[in-house]
């Protein structure tokens, strides 16, 4: 029971799930509007059990918010923490992180879905308990360390995205999406699974990190099993970097993004790409972490990063949807992210993977909260309840409704990396990452990566500038671009524009002060 | 807290008019002209500078952020002889802009001042920025307000204008990102510190010339590559040949605030990048490529002026105009002698003084007439002879009369670029011919001879505004014509300073070189009597 005290915030999360949909059969059709509150209530209560059941772990949280110059952060992919329910969770830093980004996207998702006066399918208890669901699943993959665990939240969470994708049921578009998606999505984690089932042929274990005891192993027995851990790795590697969208394996996610119903999309762009990355930061870092295996690993996800990197951006161009441009975009940065994992073995392996990981999550944070905005906008931005979605459609924006508009541009220049927005230290730190270990360890290869992206992102700011463009500098359109918060009932859209505000503020003040924020909460 | 309070009071000023209504246009006006205007007094201080003391003063030193890795980034803040006048350039053309376009801008007005205030802020940071980093994100930052003013109220070219101005900006500066953040690991990862990192980067160029084998400190190919990223960085801003072509269309394109500022400040940090950065960083890169960076300059002047030769539209003359005359001043930078160096910095406070005045007046004649076509012009001179005064009294500070802040500048950078080689001396002085011949034969075609037009009979001359903008900048013409003797006494130690991390020996005889900058002034002021003759003369004709 103590240590399932550790997991008490997903169970709240999970409770308030449970919560919506059954209110959500007692309640009239008149009172629905306050599904969504209770939803939300569910997701910021989540959050608040983060911060009091896990209090002493706060402090790994805090790190980048801490002043001190070489705060002395232990590495919390190292044991020393508490590795709860015969190891099948662990409870560290890094996974509260991620338990944070996912109630925040959470809760920005139910804030952005539209009203309830919309009569959709949209504004029913299901999509909000699956909304929180998911939100759960994700929790749970943060803190897997168990492959069996792991698998299992990974299908909480993928499935509730699969039916969220699908939940407008009159579209086509939404019906083709969640189909696609379930399709690639099962297929992927086939992949994981047969590595899984390698991984246990290796190794004879189902935890995440392997004990020292295979490396103890005589040489007799330990190389052919040595060859089933890099098959291993490799599907592994495949299944992962199919969730997070990284090129080769990224053609679901334009389709789907598109597709999936506005909020939904800002969900997943945030919420679950950062579960996803936990994922693939616990097998890079934790599982194949050993010297020798990040040898192996290196070069492939180096080759992944530049590729997406400069795939992402380069279809991105000519998109004129801003909902695929975004999706395309999302590649791109799922790119720059990828740098981050890019470490040498060295002298001082677990504090650099630590730091590397700060700047992980960190981007995770900043671009959830750009991307989040971003689509807030997109729902929002509609006309006779239809929404917009191609670039030409904002024009006027800015004349009309200038404060979104604003916000809107925040986020585009946010993610196109503009100092001083809060995009802009999220690169820094992904960079400066990739070029520290570049310019210690004399590798041309991670300085030439970082140039390529660096260059892709001079590419992203001309698809970014479009729809600034369109906003500022073009006059209004045939169809001027009205949107739901001067429809009559607003109550809805009143939280969009909350969240769109809210989102702005934040990107900006992430980008003045990146460390001061949480410093002065506590 | 002189700079801070300079930072945030354009930023302070800008807030309230967020929230201002857009018909109180004249309340809108009126305050960010007071806000820039304050802001200006409130930089008078600067002026104070004391050469003969420390050579950072106004030091700001505040912890800013600090990441995880021990990376922390500082607001640090400082002065220098060379930084306190540059920003005092900025704060005393930015209240003229705002004044001197006051009816250009119909169009949304509250967010335009508001653009024009951050943008003043971001120009002030960087000046006064004495942590890379920070310098790094004032840099940055200056784009989005100057693509948006560009953007916004352009002309009709305007969306391929703005987009050719930030990308070929962003596409410089984020290169010299990496390049920035190579050099902090390179050098220990301490400190943004520009002095700091000065002065690392030396150790680590002797540590690799001790033994370059143990592939220790800074390899010469590392050096040359992120030499070659900052100074494309700043070439792209100066702009220097070939990647100038962005700078006409944007000046075209921009409304008249817009090109003044573009034109008097933003311009000048590509030169300072280069004598703050790329000279002190990487001087064995620098030395090594020199010429090539000299013949750009010379190239720069010459194709300049043949462009601005051949151009209809006055205010695209004018951009061309200005790639020719920042080549000359950064032949001065790169002649890296005390001669040059001061004479480039010069240069470059004249060339805002200068451009940036024929920027407004050509706005002014343009808010008549609406037209920059010079064809469309033709003896205006005898309808608007006030107008004429003050635009000939600029073009001939433009081309380098005597008398005028032109020359000076001209003179000195002309004078180090010969101490340093003549050959390039020689070709680098044709620009002073050439620009003679293409800014007054448009003179001559805009203002003399038959009136053209009938329409351009009815022309206003200069209203009270009008003049009280063009005084100030005339006066400051003359100012540093007559007396250059106490700007450059701000910047000596300064530039000596920034010369002394380099390698070169050119600067031996500093004396010598002081004294040869004293006698220039000299005859400056010996000049004066038949330069005013001739002044006069032109003026009233």
């Amino acid at each position: 029971m103590n240590e399932l005290i550790h997991l008490a915030p997903i169970g709240v999360v999970l409770a308030a799930a449970l919560v919506v949909i059954f209110v959500d059969l007692v309640l009239a059709h008149k009172d629905r509007y306050i599904l969504p509150w209770l939803a939300l209530t569910g997701c910021i209560l989540g959050m608040i059990s983060i911060f009091q059941t896990q209090s002493t772990l706060m402090d790994q949280v805090l790190w980048f918010f801490s002043y001190k110059p070489q705060a002395v952060v232990e590495n919390p992919l190292i044991p020393g923490y508490p590795l709860i329910l015969n190891g099948a969770f662990c409870i560290d830093g890094f996974g509260m992180f991620i338990w944070i980004i996912a109630c925040f996207s959470g809760a920005l998702a139910i804030l952005a879905s539209p009203p309830h006066s919309d009569e959709s399918a949209l504004s029913t208890g299901e999509y909000y308990g699956l909304i929180l669901l998911a939100v759960a699943g994700m929790m749970l993959l943060a803190v897997s360390h168990d492959w069996l665990t792991l698998l299992l939240s990974l299908e909480i969470m993928s499935i509730a995205t699969y039916i969220l994708t699908g939940s407008a049921r009159e579209e086509v578009r939404s019906n083709e999406a969640a189909m696609k998606y379930l399709v690639l999505g099962a297929f992927s984690t086939a992949f994981l699974l047969m590595g899984i089932a390698f991984f246990y042929g290796a190794f004879g274990t189902l935890t995440l990190k392997p004990s020292q005891a295979f490396a103890s192993l005589p040489a007799a027995v330990r190389e052919p099993r040595e060859f089933l851990a890099y098959i291993s790795m490799g599907f592994l590697l495949v299944g992962a970097l199919f969730k997070i969208g990284a090129s080769p394996f990224h053609f679901w996610i334009p389709d789907v993004y598109q597709g999936a119903p506005t909020a939904v999309t800002g969900f997943m762009a945030s919420g679950v790409k950062a579960a996803a990355f936990a994922v693939l930061a616990r097998i890079l870092f934790e599982t194949f972490g050993a010297q020798t295996e990040r040898v192996m690993w290196i070069p492939i996800v180096l080759a992944a990063a530049v590729l997406t990197m400069v795939i992402g951006n380069i279809l991105a161009m000519s998109q004129s949807n801003v909902k695929r441009m975004l999706a395309y975009s999302g590649i791109a940065h799922t790119g720059y992210l990828l740098l981050a994992f890019l470490i040498m073995p060295g002298h001082n392996d677990s504090a650099t993977m630590d730091e590397h990981l700060k700047a992980v999550v960190f981007y995770l944070f900043v671009y959830g909260v750009m991307t989040l905005g971003a689509f807030g906008v997109i729902a929002l931005v509609r006309e006779n309840g239809k929404p917009l979605e191609t670039i030409e459609d904002y024009a006027g924006l800015a004349r009309q409704h200038p404060a979104i508009a604003l916000c809107m541009s925040i986020f585009m220049l946010s993610l196109a990396g503009m100092p001083p927005l809060g995009g802009f230290f999220a690169k820094f730190m992904i960079f400066r990452a990739a070029i520290e270990q570049g310019s210690q360890h004399n590798q041309a290869g991670f300085i030439a990566a970082a140039v390529i992206g660096i260059l892709t992102s001079v590419a992203s700011l001309y698809y970014y500038l479009r729809v600034i463009v369109a906003m500022y500098f073009s006059p209004a359109g045939e169809h001027g671009a009205e949107e739901a918060a001067s429809a009559p009932a607003c109550r809805y859209a009143w939280g969009t524009t909350m969240l769109i505000y809210a989102a702005g503020v934040v990107t900006l003040i992430l980008g003045i002060l990146p460390g001061g924020l949480l410093d002065w909460l506590k | 807290m002189l700079l801070t309070k300079l930072i945030i009071l354009p930023l302070l000023g800008a807030i309230p008019l967020f929230f201002a209504r857009d018909k109180n246009a004249r309340e809108i006006k009126v305050w960010a002209f007071v806000v820039s205007l304050l802001t200006f007094i409130a930089s008078l201080p600067l002026w104070t500078y004391n050469p003969s003391k420390e050579l950072y003063q106004f030091v700001e030193q505040h912890k800013w952020i600090s990441l995880p890795g021990g990376i922390s980034i500082n607001y640090n803040l400082g002065v220098d002889g060379i930084t306190a006048l540059l920003i005092l350039l900025t704060t005393f053309i930015t209240p003229l802009a705002i004044l001197g376009a006051w009816n250009y801008i119909q169009d949304r007005q509250k967010e335009f001042y508001i653009c024009l205030l951050l943008l003043e802020t971001a120009m002030i940071g960087a000046f006064a920025a004495t942590d890379l980093f920070l310098f790094y994100v004032f840099f940055e930052a200056s784009l989005i307000p100057m693509y948006l003013i560009i953007g916004v109220w352009g002309g009709d070219e305007k969306v391929y204008a703005t987009t050719k101005f930030i990308l070929y900006t962003a596409f410089g500066s984020l290169l010299m990102f990496i390049a920035i953040l190579f050099v902090y690991f390179k050098t220990g990862g301490d400190s943004f510190s520009i002095m700091h990192l000065t002065e690392k980067l030396a150790e680590l160029r002797k540590l690799n010339d001790m033994d370059p084998a143990k592939m220790q400190g800074i390899t010469k190919a590392a050096e040359i590559w992120c030499f070659w990223a900052f100074a494309l960085a700043f070439a792209i801003k100066v702009p220097l040949f070939p990647v100038h072509t962005w700078l006409p269309d944007a000046h075209v394109q921009a409304p008249t605030p817009g090109s003044v500022i573009l034109a008097a400040i933003l311009l000048k940090l590509g030169g300072y990048g280069f004598l703050r950065f790329v000279m002190p960083f990487f001087p064995r890169a620098m030395e090594m490529y020199t010429p090539t960076f000299m013949i750009i300059c010379i190239i720069g002047v010459i194709y300049g002026s043949m462009m601005a030769f051949t151009q209809r539209d006055i205010k695209k003359l004018i951009a061309y105009s200005s790639v020719a005359h920042m080549g000359t001043c950064m032949l001065g930078i790169f002649s890296q002698n005390l001669t040059g160096v001061q004479g480039g910095v010069y240069q470059m406070l004249n060339h805002g003084i200068s451009t940036g005045a024929l920027f407004l007046l050509v706005g002014m004649i343009y808010e008549r007439t609406h037209t920059r076509e010079i064809s469309n012009y033709g003896g205006i001179a005898k309808v608007i002879p006030v107008y004429t005064v003050f635009f000939i009294i600029v073009t001939l500070s433009s081309i380098g009369l005597p008398l005028t802040n032109g020359f000076i500048g001209e003179f000195t950078c002309l004078k180090g670029t010969f101490d340093h080689n003549p050959w390039y001396g020689f070709w680098g002085s044709t620009g002073v011919v050439l620009g003679a011949v293409y800014m007054l034969y448009m003179v001559k075609r805009v203002f003399f001879g038959r009136i053209v037009k009938d329409s351009n009979r009815g022309l206003a001359d200069l209203n009270g505004r009008e003049v009280a903008v063009l005084s100030p900048l005339i006066i400051m013409i003359f100012v540093l014509g007559l007396m250059p003797d106490p700007f450059f006494d701000k910047m000596a130690p300064s530039v000596r300073q920034l010369l002394g991390n380099n390698a070169q020996p050119a600067v031996a005889s500093q004396q010598e070189e002081e004294k040869a900058v004293a006698a220039l002034a000299g005859a400056a002021r010996a000049a004066q009597p038949p330069a005013q003759a001739v002044n006069a003369e032109q003026g009233t004709k």
